[in-house]
């Protein structure tokens, strides 16, 4: 960090010195790398890997601030005050776009430009080990039978895991109120309750169960993507079973910058991102930690963002949580 | 199991693991000391170091810098009533009015010594229960909880000086300000005035506010004073034997740190409140509980730090992250493709073994820095009492800016120095508003989260062992104090209702 | 920490000497009972605007209105004791604020403080507020003074702004 901070020293002379030498080439500052997390999480330490080799395709220092608080508020009060000249960039997840439409009101997905999308992690359906549910039928079942007898755990209300439920129980055409949903501080938190038998299913992500279920304590009845995922081989999709959710409902990272930044910024810092997820630690990393590969650039990711802006704004309508 | 130690000390051999120990150690002292820096804080900082590092060599270090910032803390709680950790704040209950009687070398001998014990003691517990101490951990689901925290506020009236009424208030308003924010079941933010407070009010903020900027201000009425004269403190081996009195204080103490830091999301403040009652009910002398007594001092220190291994058992052998300090763990260890959890002593046995290795190995050395160093520091008593106010008023300021990096948090933490030192003027403490912003949020978000799971089955508190007997224990816990109370207040009744006999 | 801590407590203050305002500690409830009965009504007010979405017994606004509830008890009760001590004039106790010009000057720059850093940054601020506060808490001799400002200043530096990597500027 001290070689960090005397390397951005350095440059900063150098900046003053070069001043006369009007608009270098883009970038000649440290760009400041602002996340909604606090440090240590997996999304803090993977904005910390890209960091450091954005630091090296870019050839300035990318410093990270952590903003946690408020589902992302402290972290975009400061993007929204940023100049829009790419040296503030920060991180966003699904996250953000429920907050948006919730808690966060007075942004939107206009409100920030969208530069790139990193990777997506797919929703599960995960149970105990020793349950009696088998496969999404048996849920399904158990819930038309027995109303609230099956207590599913997950983060709050309208998180995305929340709306990934809905949109697997509308698929199975099953009333989503027969299950009951019970929120947790984290999705970690609500498959630690299902491990302890405290509620009987989860919405989780692989990294948080590859390990319990190889170590044979956890079973996944269903993911929610086109196919099978790598680490996780006899878990069936929920399309195998017979139910047609929408797979494009997942958990995604990406960067964002404030309103307004030049086109060929975005794109600079779009093919740095998409270099820097092809350098091999980085595969290693993703996957190690069970994300899926997904870069997107600065155009497809806004269009993705309005569809997921979109999708989120009909689930609320749906589920009637529009505040 | 021996196969796991081999490789843990086959990893020891290497000269990048000692000193990752050290540098650990270092580190830890320093950000445990400084008010608003937590271990959780100092780990993080550590981690883009540890990119290019060996896995057990980054492991080690940051366990070292989670040792030592849990035994830090105390010292400026002791030396100027603030926490450096925010289990500390019982530790400054009895440790700094030791200090105002000029023992403040006594004192951090005996925080640092109850570390020790506590930290090793856990240490061995940690490596012989490590397996089945998960099926306890996993024990705990909403309802019981629900019922932890309430056993947890139900030992308010240890900390409530010698006014009840008062103790109550302020747990009250310690309770009401936990749900500002964003709500635990349905997202829907409450009471928040300023977008600032959407995941809460800032808790580092707020100890730092009442304890330490609410001392500031009470110093700037004494400035004039000299400083404390100082007690000397005797030779190394005389440090040693003022532990002696409190063996039986501290083998309790150790288990209820270990067993109260296996749970999930308990943590070291708890761990500390709890043997501190447990200690003052069975102390000869409770009276002098909260006006300096030793006893008080070791119970606090040898349980916050009892419970850092007792948090490493869930978070090894689960995967679950207990708490700030263990979710960084788990971050660190992910770089290298180490996943804590079911696999892990399978897997990656050198893992947990260098992590028992390095608790036990670094305990000596941060003994040994913490006696020589306790001569150093009980120096800085002696220090005018005008240079003391400003630096500390300096250092809270700015350790609260770099937990949050946003100046909101200085408003926080200046409100609440003025508020707690107004309510201290009245004699409404700080100590049971610290336990209440420690625990209102897993009272309400489980007992409300009980209720969904159950279909609002109130029944479900007391259907299942645990909580049923946490609710038990705090029902005799929270009413006993009060009979005795009101007996006393027969006897003596020339006393004023609900005034304090004397000042706390 | 480590420069200049040589021993000084003989310094003249230029402030007003010591003195102390001694209220009846009657006074001091009733003032402290009026405010927090002010703040659980405040909570009590805005839980009732709360909409409870929750479909359960106890909603999002339950738990924070019986809080208040209790609260708003507690400090009546506060005040309660305190007007009947007054009206049957059972001695009470006082409470002591001495040197209450300091304080309140401490105060006051307690409240500066990020007023000045959000406008003058952080190392300015600091060594204004610092300056000031020492002066306040009896250090005059202009060299300590000088000493624990610039150390300070110097201290943040290296640990925060360096090696912690605290934005300071």
């Amino acid at each position: 960090m001290l070689l960090r901070f005397i390397s951005a020293a350095s440059l900063a002379v150098a900046v003053i010195a070069n001043s006369a030498a009007a608009r270098a080439e883009y970038p000649e500052r440290p760009i400041s790398y602002i996340l909604h997390v606090s440090p240590g999480g997996a999304t803090d330490i993977m904005a910390r890997k890209l960091a450091t080799l954005l630091e090296k395709s870019l050839g300035v220092p990318l410093p990270v601030e952590n903003k946690a608080g408020g589902r992302g508020a402290a972290q975009l009060a400061d993007l929204k005050k940023a100049k829009p000249d790419g040296y503030t960039i920060a991180s966003v997840t699904s996250t953000h776009i429920g907050a948006f439409n919730q808690t966060l009101k007075q942004y939107n997905v206009d409100s920030f430009d969208w530069i790139a999308r990193l990777v997506n992690e797919p929703y599960l359906v995960v149970v105990r080990n020793d349950s009696k549910l088998k496969t999404m039928k048996d849920l399904v079942d158990t819930a038309n039978a027995k109303p609230g007898s099956v207590v599913m755990a997950g983060f709050v209300r309208g998180s995305g895991g929340h709306f990934a439920w809905e949109i697997m129980a509308k698929a199975a055409n099953l009333d989503s109120g027969k299950v009951r949903w019970v929120p947790f501080d984290s999705v970690g938190d609500a498959v630690t309750s299902v491990l302890g038998g405290h509620s009987e299913v989860a919405i989780a992500y692989v990294d948080l169960v590859k390990n319990h279920v190889t170590a044979g304590n956890m079973r996944v009845i269903g993911v929610m993507a086109d196919e099978r995922v790598p680490q996780l081989p006899d878990a069936p999709t929920l399309a195998e079973q017979g139910y047609k959710a929408d797979t494009s409902w997942q958990q995604m990272r990406g960067v964002i910058g404030p309103k307004g930044m030049p086109d060929e910024i975005k794109e600079k810092l779009a093919n740095a991102i998409k270099q820097a997820l092809e350098a091999p630690d980085m595969k290693t990393y993703i996957n190690e930690s069970s994300l899926v590969p997904a870069f997107l650039g600065p155009k497809e990711f806004t269009e993705y963002a309005k569809q997921q802006d979109a999708l989120t704004k009909q689930w609320m309508q749906i589920l009637s949580l529009e505040r | 199991m021996i196969e796991g130690f081999t490789a843990g000390l086959a990893a020891f051999s290497s000269w990048q693991v000692v000193a990752g120990l050290f540098a650990g150690v270092f580190v830890g002292y320093l950000v445990g000391a400084l008010p608003g820096l937590s271990a959780g804080v100092g780990m993080a900082l550590l981690i883009p170091f540890t990119f290019g590092l060996d896995p057990v060599v980054s492991v080690v270090m940051l366990i070292a810098v989670y040792m030592a910032s849990e035994y830090s803390g105390a010292i400026p709680a002791i030396l100027v009533n603030t926490p450096g950790e925010p289990s500390a704040a019982i530790t400054a209950l009895d440790g700094y009015p030791m200090r105002r009687r000029g023992e403040a070398g006594h004192a951090l001998t005996l925080s640092i010594l109850g570390s020790a014990f506590g930290s090793v003691l856990s240490t061995i517990l940690l490596i012989f229960s490590v397996s089945w101490m998960t099926k306890f951990a996993l024990a705990f689901g909403p309802a019981e909880y629900f019922a932890l925290a309430v056993l947890g506020l139900s030992l308010i009236s240890t900390l409530s000086g010698n006014s009840i009424i008062r103790g109550f208030i302020a747990l009250l308003f310690g309770l009401l300000l936990t749900t500002i924010g964003t709500d635990p079941v349905d997202g829907l933010p409450r009471f928040v005035f300023d977008d600032g407070f959407l995941s809460g009010v800032p808790f580092v903020s707020a100890l730092i506010g009442l304890f330490a900027l609410s001392e500031v201000l009470r110093m700037l009425e004494t400035t004039d004073e000299p400083a404390t004269p100082m007690r000397d403190i005797p030779g190394v081996s005389g440090q040693l034997g003022l532990m002696k009195p409190h063996m039986g204080n501290m083998v309790r103490s150790t288990f209820i740190g270990y067993i109260v830091g296996v749970i999930p999301g308990a943590g070291a403040t708890i761990a500390s409140i709890v043997a501190y009652t447990v200690q003052k009910r069975l102390s000869k002398n409770p009276d002098s509980f909260g006006s300096g007594n030793p006893e008080g001092v070791v119970a606090a220190e040898t349980s916050n730090n009892a419970c850092m291994p007792g948090a490493l058992a869930p978070m090894l052998a689960l995967g679950i992250p207990g708490k700030a300090s263990t979710a960084v763990l788990i971050g660190a260890l992910a770089i290298h493709g180490v996943a804590p959890g079911p696999l892990i002593f399978s897997q990656h046995p050198e893992i947990p073994y260098s992590i028992y290795i390095s608790l036990l190995v670094g305990m000596p050395f941060m003994v040994l820095l913490g006696l020589y160093g306790t001569r150093l520091w009980v120096r800085l008593t002696q220090i005018p009492r005008g240079v003391i106010a400003a630096i500390v008023c300096a250092v809270c300021l700015l350790g609260t800016f770099s937990e949050s990096k946003d100046i909101f948090s200085i408003w926080v933490a200046i409100g609440f120095g003025i508020v707690g030192y107004g309510l201290s003027k009245v004699h409404i403490e700080p100590a049971p508003i610290i336990l209440a912003l420690v625990l209102g949020y897993m009272m309400e978000s489980n007992f409300r989260r009980a209720l969904v799971m159950s279909g609002d089955e109130m029944t479900v508190f007391v259907s299942q062992p645990i909580s049923a007997v946490c609710l038990a224990i705090s029902l005799v816990v929270f009413v006993l104090p009060l009979i005795q109370t009101v007996r006393r207040r027969r006897r003596t009744s020339v006393e004023a209702a609900g005034y304090p006999s004397k000042a706390v | 920490m480590s420069m200049n801590l040589a021993d000084d407590r003989t310094h003249e203050n230029t402030l007003p000497p010591a003195t102390e305002v001694t209220i009846r500690s009657e006074l001091g409830d009733i003032v402290a009972g009026l405010g927090l009965a002010g703040v659980a009504v405040w909570f009590l007010v805005e839980a009732s605007a709360l909409p409870d979405y929750s479909g359960t017994a106890i909603g999002a606004a339950d738990f924070p209105k019986g809080l208040a509830i209790l609260l708003l008890l507690g400090s009546l009760g506060l005040l309660g004791g305190a007007v009947w001590r007054l009206a049957t004039g059972q001695a009470g106790e006082s409470s002591t604020i001495r040197r209450p010009l300091h304080v309140l000057i401490g105060v006051l720059l307690l409240v500066a403080f990020p007023l000045m850093m959000s406008y003058a940054g952080y190392y300015l601020a600091m060594g204004i507020f610092l300056t000031a506060l020492l002066y306040i808490a009896g250090i005059t001799r202009p060299l300590l003074v000088f000493g624990c400002v610039a150390g300070f200043l110097l201290f943040t530096k290296i640990i925060f702004e360096m090696i912690l990597q605290t934005p300071l500027s």
